[in-house]
């Protein structure tokens, strides 16, 4: 650290300070933040990223049967929460900056995906690639007492019904052997 | 050009350091005629950093109507533009800065690089010059 502000230092003696810019390319320090960016091939529209947001930079809208994430700067604090909160690495903090705009909703980065609808009601539940990424999860790390047959009806009834069915007896011990074995872990 | 700068109440003085270093020799910005004013009667563009408070509102208003005409206002940082982390309906706050004065160009970030800042400012050069050959 110490040596690195001497060698600034003396940088001052030794060669021109002005940076040429814009004609040269910015300097980014170490660890730089800047705007987040989405991967649209990696994300799977968990929304960990608009949870964890401090600013609420991140919006969520459901239209359609289509979930589209988007990330604006104006709001942004670049304190890289989302990044850290990925699971998947889709969100990173570029190194690059803001280019001005006399537009300030014009600052963004944006997703889309498409959603599993519930098998008993209709209703949009999750994007289909959290979907298959909680599938492959749970047959990775609880295969042995969940079947995928169990695990793809579970991933397609939405919240509210599934309320409804742990009522019923058969469903009912699935859940208590899922919980038993979670509690063991 | 002229600018004057103004922190508009509540702001945690990054983005001031940034146009601090954004008029050091490191980026010069006298290269392309940009000087600081030290009063805003003497401004041409208006730098504007943070969130307006319930107290600043007035001054800012006041240094605003000070700048004489033709006049650019750059809004600079996530604060100036959205309040940042803060909700603008958030006690102190008197919502975003472009519900009391006309914004002409913004300037994301937290805080923006000097780079960005001046890029902003260039653009309200640009945008000036053109109000000013419209009103001629
Ligand atoms: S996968 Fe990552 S970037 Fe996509 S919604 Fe989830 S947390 Fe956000
Ligand atoms: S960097 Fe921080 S403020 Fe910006 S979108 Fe990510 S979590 Fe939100
Ligand atoms: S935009 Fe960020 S750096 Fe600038 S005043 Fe607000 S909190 Fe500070």
């Amino acid at each position: 650290m110490k040596s690195s502000i001497i060698k600034e230092a003396l940088k001052y003696f030794t060669s021109p300070v002005t940076e040429a810019f814009p004609a040269t390319k910015p300097y980014f320090p170490k660890k730089y933040r800047g705007p987040p960016v989405y991967d649209q091939d990696k994300c799977m529209g968990c929304m960990a990223c608009a949870h964890v947001c401090p600013a609420d930079a991140i919006t969520v809208t459901e239209k359609d049967g289509k979930r589209a994430l988007e990330v604006w700067y104006g709001k942004c604090t670049f304190c890289a929460r989302c990044e850290e909160a990925c699971p998947v690495d889709a969100i990173h903090l570029m190194e690059k900056y803001g280019i001005p705009s006399e537009d300030k909703f014009a600052f963004k980065s944006t997703v889309t995906h498409d959603m599993v609808k519930c098998k008993l009601c209709g209703k949009p539940i999750i994007t289909v690639r959290h979907a298959e990424w909680i599938r492959k999860n749970l047959i990775e790390k609880m295969g042995d007492i969940v079947g995928p047959e169990e695990i793809d009806f579970f991933l397609t009834v939405c919240r509210e019904c599934r309320h409804k069915i742990e009522n019923i007896p058969e469903l009912r011990k699935l859940l208590i052997r899922v919980l038993v074995k979670g509690e063991k872990t | 050009m002229w600018l004057y700068h103004a922190p508009a109440g509540g702001l945690c003085n990054g983005c001031d350091i940034e146009i601090a270093a954004a008029i050091t020799p490191r980026y010069d910005v006298e290269r392309f005629g940009i000087l600081l004013a030290p009063s805003p009667r003497h401004a041409d563009i208006l730098l504007i950093a943070g969130q307006m408070t319930k107290h600043s509102r007035e001054r800012l208003l006041r240094v605003y109507q000070q700048v004489p005409e033709p006049k650019a206002v750059v809004a600079i940082g996530s604060c100036a533009i959205s309040g940042n982390v803060f909700t603008t309906d958030n006690y102190p706050l008197a919502g975003t800065i472009d519900q009391v004065i006309p914004v002409d160009v913004y300037v994301p970030g937290c805080p923006p690089k000097p780079e960005a800042i001046i890029l902003g400012v260039v653009k309200a050069i640009e945008k000036l010059e053109k109000r000013t050959a419209e009103s001629i």
